[in-house]
């Protein structure tokens, strides 16, 4: 179970084109993460740490390469499924702080929760034990 | 309306982070424009209604006046109004005026939703940093 790969990227590059230049963000990595891996990635600002990340997450799309996550390729998934797989395996802590303003901090905590339709009394129940 | 998508697209670039589809995106901006335009609909017509009824009795008291002084001295005759049409509210006037904002508010709840939708996660999430 511990060889598990949870995470797993071929070949994978993303090229940005910005007033008709093409940028390189990502030229050609590729590396696996295991289950119960911890993994670091660290770089100059600018040299495509986010970029990395969003495409792992499915809130970017690669221009090359492929991206397994949990075992499933997501190249090919629809908005449902990857909205779905950021919600049951993805967590994200920004740079910023991303909160939604007129949210409590209970709401904002709960709100992969909310999003997945997930009972409201387990769902305030989880929060609090997470802030408290 | 469109103020939304611009003040909105932190909250959907973390909404999209945490699992949200497109189409939960859409239906939380045409719920939030309904909500605004419900609120606005109701302030007005009760404002709208309120003010027709404080001013209708003193409109009336002039008009009265008006009417048995100024003309009745002026010409000797007056012909009376119905002092009701100060307090009258136009039910139909004000069912077509709901119909036409009920209207306006899908369609530009729907374009603007659709908009939302599709702004890139990661276009929404940058905007903020």
């Amino acid at each position: 179970m511990e060889n598990k790969k949870i995470v797993e990227v071929k070949n994978l590059t993303k090229i940005y084109t910005k007033g008709g230049v093409k940028i390189t963000i990502l030229n050609n990595i590729s590396f696996d993460l295991l289950m119960g891996e911890d993994l670091v990635i660290v770089g100059p600002s600018g040299s495509g740490k986010s970029t990395l990340l969003h495409i792992l997450g499915g809130l970017d799309t690669p221009t090359a390469g492929k991206i397994f996550i949990d075992g499933d390729c997501i190249n090919d998934f629809s908005d449902e499924k990857l909205s779905l797989m950021r919600n049951q395996k993805i967590g994200f802590v920004f740079q910023f702080f991303h909160l939604i303003d007129y949210l409590t901090a209970e709401e904002n905590v709960a709100l992969p929760l909310i999003l997945s339709k997930t009972n409201i009394q387990n769902t305030k129940e989880r929060a609090e034990l997470l802030l408290f | 309306m469109g103020k939304f998508i611009t003040e909105g697209k932190k909250e959907i670039g973390i909404l999209r982070a945490v699992g949200a589809t497109k189409s939960d995106i859409k239906k939380i901006f045409i719920t939030q424009a309904f909500i605004y335009v419900l609120i606005g609909y109701l302030i007005g017509l009760i404002l709208g209604v309120g003010l027709n009824f404080a001013i209708a009795s003193p409109a009336k008291t002039w008009f009265d006046s008006f009417i048995n002084q100024t003309i009745k001295e002026s010409f000797g005759v007056a012909n009376p109004v119905s002092t009701s049409i100060f307090s009258n509210i136009n039910l139909q006037a004000l069912g077509i005026y709901t119909a036409i904002l009920l209207v306006i508010t899908i369609l530009v709840s729907l374009i603007l939703a659709t908009k939302a939708s599709n702004i890139s996660p990661v276009e929404a999430i940058r905007s903020n940093e």
